[in-house]
């Protein structure tokens, strides 16, 4: 139907993959202070305030926080889909505010974007959607045809070419959204809610490919989510994002080890309850009057040697204790471990208990309570 | 039927297929522009224009809002300035489509606002000049509703034609009104309504046919 109708000068044609990683890199985009405001009344709550973050070139940054916290926001500045109301984002040095409409759409050549709805043009193919980006770019047939047929290897669609995207899974369509986001050889790749649409074993397979492509050529990942999961799963680096400021940044074990924030630890939660969904349902944030057990998650981050010491545990909690869940989980190398038990206590016995048994574990955690019935 | 009056129902049908086929051209080429415009010249759009933007609407609603047989008496001078006459069937084509296009244009405007906003971020997002989101992203993704609102632009181009009789252009209303009504052949009458539910009737099909073949979205 259309022909290109635009002949890029040289200047626009994709910068080289980065040289393998080496020594610590420059940083490949950096937060200086950047707010922004929807609103021009003074008292409306901003969707972003002082967000100062540099992440590192070739790194995976994940940016997680409850709906609403302003990460779609945030990750939008990279690429000026929203302007900053203060503060500046430099990608690889510049200062992304000041680029005129032609550094503009340079810059968001370098830099791929994946979307939780895939945002496929319905109307094209396969290959179509994928050969976008070139075509507007201006780039002759036959590199077009190469590069597409190459990313199409790359993400598992060689044989879907000609499908529509309706004709598609939700992991498929996703892989073609990261195809159509690799064409221009970005720098950078920016994940907003890349996941979030898609079932837990597609989830899997893509972050696996996320991961990969990260590892091959040396692409910094930056995404959002608010599924702990997925950070867990590929991050190496996270920020902890609650009403548009950063609450908690560092490596992901660290992080997921000892939460220092109360935004963090409620987004750990639904990660470390590995309970019964029976016993989820009856779990009580105040302990009831009647008789009942105690819900206590004990935790064993990093480098700690030696396994739980459950003689001194029983001995500590007293006779009633019940193991209901133990696995060590390995973040980044780190393990982490978490045992969850049942007590019970009445409410004024069980503080000092507690006091006593802190020395037997990193952290311990009251997840609730359960009535006891019979 | 005479062969006489088989040739007159021909001649009509020749005219009004001249009238409505002239038309539809150039309303769908001056409505897509227009709808273009409307969308993207309004505040926040791609090239925010808003105070030329409310001028664009006003002026069409004031289109709409004259209806067609009397759109054909005061566009008399401007007719004839643009064709050279005022009758017959190019003294027809310039009212049709100047009443026609106000009405398309809405109808594109509404098509390309339902296209996901998240489409054109993509677009953007993959480094797509405004132009290129236009072409590549809000048309294609609007066609099947453009198409849909072609055909009802075209059924309404063929009703609005049967008035044309009323500057001599012939065509199939002009043709009942004349024999079916005034001398009382209610065949012709018969005859014309018959050729009109066939016109209309294959519009139809054929617009709804295209609409499917480009639809990918199921």
């Amino acid at each position: 139907m259309s022909q290109d109708i635009l002949t890029a000068p040289p200047s626009e044609a994709p910068a080289a993959p980065l040289p393998e990683a080496t020594a610590p890199l420059p940083p490949s985009v950096v937060f200086e202070r950047v707010g922004k405001r929807f609103s021009d009344a003074p008292d409306a709550a901003p969707a972003l305030a002082e967000v100062d973050l540099a992440i590192g070139t070739g790194e995976i940054f994940g940016i997680i926080g409850r709906s609403g916290a302003g990460k779609s926001t945030l990750i939008r500045t990279i690429n000026r889909l929203e302007r900053p109301s203060s503060g500046r984002v430099l990608v690889a040095g510049t200062d992304v505010g000041t680029l005129d409409n032609d550094g503009l759409i340079a810059l968001r050549r370098r830099t791929g974007m994946i979307f939780q709805h895939f945002n496929l043009l319905s109307a094209k193919t396969v290959f179509g959607n994928v050969a976008l980006p070139l075509r507007v770019a201006g780039l002759p047939r036959r590199v077009i045809e190469e590069r597409v047929r190459n990313l199409l290897d790359l993400v598992g669609l060689a044989d879907k070419r000609d499908a529509y995207p309706a004709q598609l899974s939700g992991g498929q369509k996703q892989r073609v959204g990261i195809a159509r986001a690799m064409v221009h050889e970005p720098e950078i790749l920016l994940c907003d809610e890349a996941t979030s649409a898609l079932d837990p074993e597609t989830t899997q397979s893509i972050l696996t490919l996320l991961r990969d492509i990260n590892r091959r050529l040396g692409l910094t990942i930056v995404l959002i989510t608010h599924e702990m999961a997925v950070i867990r799963e590929i991050c190496d680096r996270v920020a902890v994002l609650e009403r548009g400021r950063v609450v908690e940044e560092g490596p992901v074990w660290r992080v997921f080890g000892a939460p220092s924030h109360p935004a963090t630890a409620a987004l750990l939660r639904p990660l470390v309850h590995d309970l019964p969904a029976e016993l989820h349902a009856r779990l009580q944030a105040t302990p009831p009057p009647g008789p009942h057990e105690t819900l206590l998650g004990l935790r064993y981050a990093g480098d700690r040697r030696g396994d739980p010491p459950l003689a001194a545990l029983a001995a500590t909690l007293g006779p009633t204790l019940r193991l209901l869940h133990g696995g060590v989980d390995r973040i980044q190398d780190h393990p982490q471990g978490l045992l969850i038990v049942a007590v019970e206590l009445s409410p004024t016995e069980l503080p000092q208990r507690l006091a006593r048994a802190g020395a037997l574990a990193d952290r311990i955690e009251v997840l609730g309570h359960v009535p006891l019935t019979n | 039927m005479s062969p006489l009056l088989i040739e007159r129902c021909l001649r009509a049908l020749a005219d009004t297929l001249t009238m409505v086929g002239v038309s539809c051209l150039i309303v769908f080429a001056a409505g897509l522009v227009l709808g273009v415009t409307l969308v993207t010249t309004e505040r926040g759009g791609l090239f925010p224009l808003p105070a030329f933007n409310r001028l664009l609407g006003l002026v069409i609603n004031g289109f709409r809002a004259v209806p067609f047989i009397i759109l054909l008496v005061v566009l008399l001078p401007f007719t004839r300035f643009v064709v050279g006459t005022t009758i017959g069937v190019w003294g027809a084509v310039v009212p049709l489509s100047i009443s026609l296009i106000p009405f398309f244009a809405r109808i594109t405007e509404v098509s390309l606002r339902e296209v996901d906003h998240g489409l054109v971020e993509a677009a953007q997002a993959m480094g797509c000049r405004r132009r290129h989101l236009i072409w590549h992203v809000l048309l294609p993704e609007a066609l099947p509703g453009l198409i849909g609102g072609a055909t009802i632009a075209t059924v309404a181009l063929i009703g609005a034609s049967a008035m044309a009789g009323a500057v001599g252009a012939g065509g199939l209303g002009d043709l009942a009104i004349r024999y079916g009504y005034e001398r009382y052949e209610t065949t012709v009458m018969a005859y014309v309504i018959v050729i009109l539910i066939l016109l209309v009737s294959a519009v139809q099909l054929a617009g709804d046919h295209l609409a499917r073949v480009f639809n990918r979205r199921r």
